[in-house]
């Protein structure tokens, strides 16, 4: 198997998305957890540059590092107590939890790298001429054969933010 | 060279790992983290599937994950404020002491 630039680069982004999100898991504080979480979608966001969709690789960045990741960090530090402690260490079945959980997510690994290895018909090589994936052409998608779909996302973000504002909302009581 | 199958690979050691950030940490927030990388996992594999694809000029990969993407956004915006709203109750985010989590 020779390496080109191209295929080191792909194992470069690839090792850096599941060593941040494998340092997730162990990462004790929440705020680190929370930054290399933020790394790790970042490593995503190099994935699809890697793979030709700029466009996606840009509003990944700018959704989950921008957005969502600063949002995460801002909910850590509103919920943060010096009394709360960090998260339940014990309880009687904390060794079985970990045990399951790992277990659980190594199955399922297994069955899926069974899954992809056994399917010869996805053993495609990339490409060669590189592929360019045009914002206009996105955009002409959308609008031809996406508009219903385009409109009724729009509502979903509305009525979601509009709800995440209604439930964190502080009640005051009325002689206050 | 880089072929499908290893892109799939990695999306699916992607998902796992949000899987296991799901089932091991004891903190909603990075609960929440763990669902945000299964969501990205699945997103890596609309994307890989449209650029190994019989169909290069057809754009439908790339607009499902971009929906997906749009989703997800509205799923952490309601999650954390469900996660400030269980705190204000009860002064934890911890789902193993939660109530209404014990039986």
């Amino acid at each position: 198997m020779n390496l080109t630039a191209s295929g080191l680069l792909f194992f470069a982004f690839a090792v850096l998305t599941l060593g941040a999100g494998t340092a997730v898991a162990l990462v004790r504080e929440p705020v680190r957890a929370a930054l290399v979480g933020a790394l790790c979608f970042v490593g995503v966001g190099l994935l699809y540059l890697w793979l030709g969709a700029e466009f996606l690789g840009f509003i990944q960045w700018l959704v989950y590092v921008g957005a969502v990741a600063v949002l995460i960090v801002f909910v850590i530090l509103l919920t943060r107590r010096e009394d709360a402690g960090g998260e339940t260490e014990g309880g009687r079945f904390a060794g079985l939890r970990v045990l399951g959980g790992l277990g659980v997510a190594l199955a399922l690994f297994g069955a899926l790298a069974a899954a992809v290895l056994g399917s010869g018909s996805l053993y495609r090589e990339v490409p060669e001429e590189p592929m360019v994936l045009e914002i206009a052409a996105l955009g002409r998608e959308l609008v031809a054969g996406a508009v219903p779909p385009l409109i009724l996302v729009g509502v979903v973000l509305t009525v979601a933010l509009v709800g995440g504002v209604t439930l964190a909302l502080v009640e005051r009581k009325p002689d206050a | 060279m880089i072929t499908l199958q290893l892109v799939l690979l990695v999306s699916s050691a992607l998902f796992c790992l949000g899987l296991a950030i799901v089932l091991l940490r004891r903190n909603a927030i990075i609960m929440l983290i763990g669902i945000e990388v299964m969501l990205a996992a699945a997103n890596l594999n609309f994307i890989a599937f449209w650029r190994y694809g019989a169909e290069p000029g057809s754009l439908t990969g790339v607009v499902f994950a971009l929906f997906s993407i749009a989703v997800a956004a509205a799923e952490a915006a309601v999650g954390l404020a469900l996660i400030l709203l269980v705190y204000r109750h009860f002064r934890t985010i911890d789902p193993g002491r939660l109530p209404v989590a014990h039986d």
